[in-house]
């Protein structure tokens, strides 16, 4: 069945995207973290269909029960449904990072991009914000505009996407600058393409992979950071099923009722294990110069 | 009839708060259809003319004189003006065919959106011009080819798509900055001949850029010999190699070894090329010149019209 996919898969495909599939294919990094990644993406697209039970509703008779066939992971101190409420959790956590990451990749990569190919005074004052963002430590950042702006869940994007943003700006500008001197560039030039094409039809899709490569990998953190916001309640506020909520309200019963931390705990753990790797092996693949 | 008239062009640019004057005072006429090549060592100014006829140079560079095309002044065109001529009425090909094309796409994506969009046609009209270019330089089969990322191509692969690139707008004239030099000897004479061939059936205005006298002696039919920035003999290659009338090049012609020749020896000329921010005063070749006389180190000479040829030398 799978290498029949595959087979129409490669038959749809150009020569060369072929070899890069199969080497995308090879690597064992991203066959692992991938797999990890699809099973936590559709987990969350699928949430409504696949959870069985209501994630916001649950019966306190049943109030903190162990696993058990009825409960496979067991039930909170209000007897809702952990196994749901992971579920539902893991749509939170897809959205977030989602968001966070695809902003902070626009905004970082136009700032970045146009800052690299004009150099000059532009240059100077998006790479001095940027150097000031980035002596920030990113948690008290993201806490700093969180308690500003308040909690929620498009507030927690907003602040994950800010502190992510001067990373994704300095690595574009970084491969621009690299870029801009390329001999296709003068070509280019001399074929009388406009800046503007430069930048868009030169410059920019040959300075992704570095970018695509970080954002997978700042998926990972901006996760991390989503959860941790709202184990501290600045983050997605309650009743939303959010896996650093959960954690924060088992806190209480960590040693009587291990299974309300261990299964939301393990799930936070095996997304974030799962984008890290994903992000290493297209690194390798992407990236082949550095792999060492 | 002419299609380029270089006149007193001097080009300068300053490389760490030093001033040098590349191109110094160089007149030059291109006749329609011919072939100029314009030799010399490296550090003879001989790119800075090419991409100076084209405004491509680092910005801060000072161009002086006049660079006539069609009727207009190339110096004084704008921007905008530059682009419409650049990659449409005035093409250049690289030297270095194996970073000088975009690896993000497959050549056909990339040469299909650069021509639709320069001559403001439909995508499958630009498809069409381009197999039609790529047959012209000799690739045996185009449709396979526009399917290939530059990655996937040889370099003299990727030389013939560049010149089939620099090609379609159907050029006045073309400008070829060493485009053979990065290439394996094998290729090199591939492409010449390739270059050659196209230059027989088109008829391509072509300015040729090398250090490589066989070279130019195979494609050219004039010769400009630049040294420090100036052209210091000009004329028919058959002429020139027949009887080198300045002393550097003559110095050249003895310094290329030649096959079947009963000279063994090559001679390299004595000295080294001078450092333009700060040239020899008179001649500029009179450091090394065997032939030097006293008004050589004073008066600077002036490029004298012999007819057919012409040279700037006290001496002849």
């Amino acid at each position: 069945m799978i290498s029949l996919i595959e087979e129409l898969i490669e038959r749809k495909l150009g020569k060369s995207q072929v070899r890069m599939w199969r080497r995308l294919r090879r690597n064992r990094n991203i066959k692992v973290g991938g797999v990890l990644v699809l099973g936590f993406i559709f987990m969350g697209l699928l949430a409504p269909w696949i959870s069985p039970y209501d994630p916001l509703r649950g019966k306190l008779i049943e109030s903190l029960s162990p696993p058990s066939w009825k409960h496979l992971f067991g039930t909170d101190i209000q007897g809702r449904d952990i196994l749901s409420r992971v579920i539902w959790g893991a749509r939170t956590s897809m959205i977030v990072a989602f968001f966070s990451i695809a902003i902070a990749v626009t905004a970082g990569t136009l700032a970045g991009s146009v800052a690299g190919f004009l150099g000059g005074w532009v240059d100077n004052v998006v790479s001095r914000v940027v150097d000031i963002m980035l002596a920030l430590p990113d948690i008290l950042l993201a806490l700093f505009v969180a308690a500003i702006i308040g909690p929620g869940l498009e507030n927690v994007i907003l602040a994950i996407a800010l502190y992510n943003f001067p990373q994704f700006a300095r690595i574009s500008r970084a491969s621009v600058i690299n870029i801009k001197q390329e001999d296709y560039i003068e070509a280019a030039k001399a074929i009388g393409e406009r800046d503007v094409s430069v930048l868009l039809r030169y410059i920019l899709p040959n300075s992704l992979a570095p970018v695509i490569v970080h954002a997978t990998l700042r998926t990972a953190a901006s996760i991390l950071t989503a959860a941790g916001l709202s184990f501290l309640g600045l983050g997605v506020q309650p009743p939303t099923p959010e896996w650093g909520a959960m954690l924060s309200d088992a806190r209480t019963y960590l040693v009587t009722a291990p299974y309300v931390w261990i299964f939301p705990g393990l799930a936070l753990t095996l997304t974030a294990l799962g984008f890290n790797l994903l992000g290493d092996g297209l690194n390798d693949v992407l990236n082949p110069r550095i792999e060492v | 009839m002419y299609v380029l008239e270089v006149k007193d062009l001097t080009v300068t640019y300053r490389n760490e708060e030093r001033v040098v004057r590349a191109v110094d005072n160089v007149s030059l006429k291109i006749r329609k259809g011919e072939v100029l090549s314009l030799v010399g060592e490296s550090g003879s100014g001989k790119t800075t003319l090419g991409l100076a006829i084209i405004k491509l140079l680092p910005p801060g560079t000072v161009l002086k004189g006049s660079i006539m095309f069609n009727g207009k002044d190339l110096i004084k065109l704008s921007n905008d003006e530059l682009r419409d001529i650049r990659g449409n009425k005035i093409s250049m090909i690289f030297q270095e065919p194996m970073t000088a094309l975009n690896p993000a796409f497959t050549i056909g994506y990339f040469m299909t959106d650069v021509l639709s969009r320069k001559l403001k046609i439909s995508e499958k009209a630009a498809k069409n011009i381009v197999i039609e270019s790529l047959r012209k330089v000799k690739i045996p089969d185009p449709e396979t080819l526009l399917k290939r990322y530059p990655h996937e191509l040889s370099g003299g692969m990727r030389q013939r798509v560049l010149i089939a690139l620099a090609l379609t707008t159907n050029p006045e004239l073309l400008i070829a900055d060493e485009p053979t030099s990065a290439l394996d000897v094998s290729v090199q004479a591939q492409i010449l001949r390739l270059l050659k061939d196209l230059q027989r059936e088109y008829r391509t205005t072509t300015i040729f850029i090398t250090h490589n006298l066989g070279v130019a002696a195979q494609i050219s039919d004039r010769l400009a010999v630049m040294y420090a920035g100036k052209i210091v003999e000009l004329g028919y290659v058959k002429d020139i190699f027949r009887r080198p009338l300045h002393p550097y090049t003559e110095a050249l012609l003895r310094a290329v070894p030649r096959l079947g020749s009963k000279r063994v020896e090559i001679e390299p000329i004595p000295g080294q090329v001078p450092d333009l921010a700060n040239p020899p005063k008179g001649c500029r070749f009179h450091p090394r010149c065997p032939y030097a006389e006293e008004i050589c180190k004073v008066k600077e000479p002036l490029l004298k019209d012999l007819g057919d040829r012409h040279i700037a030398c006290w001496l002849r």
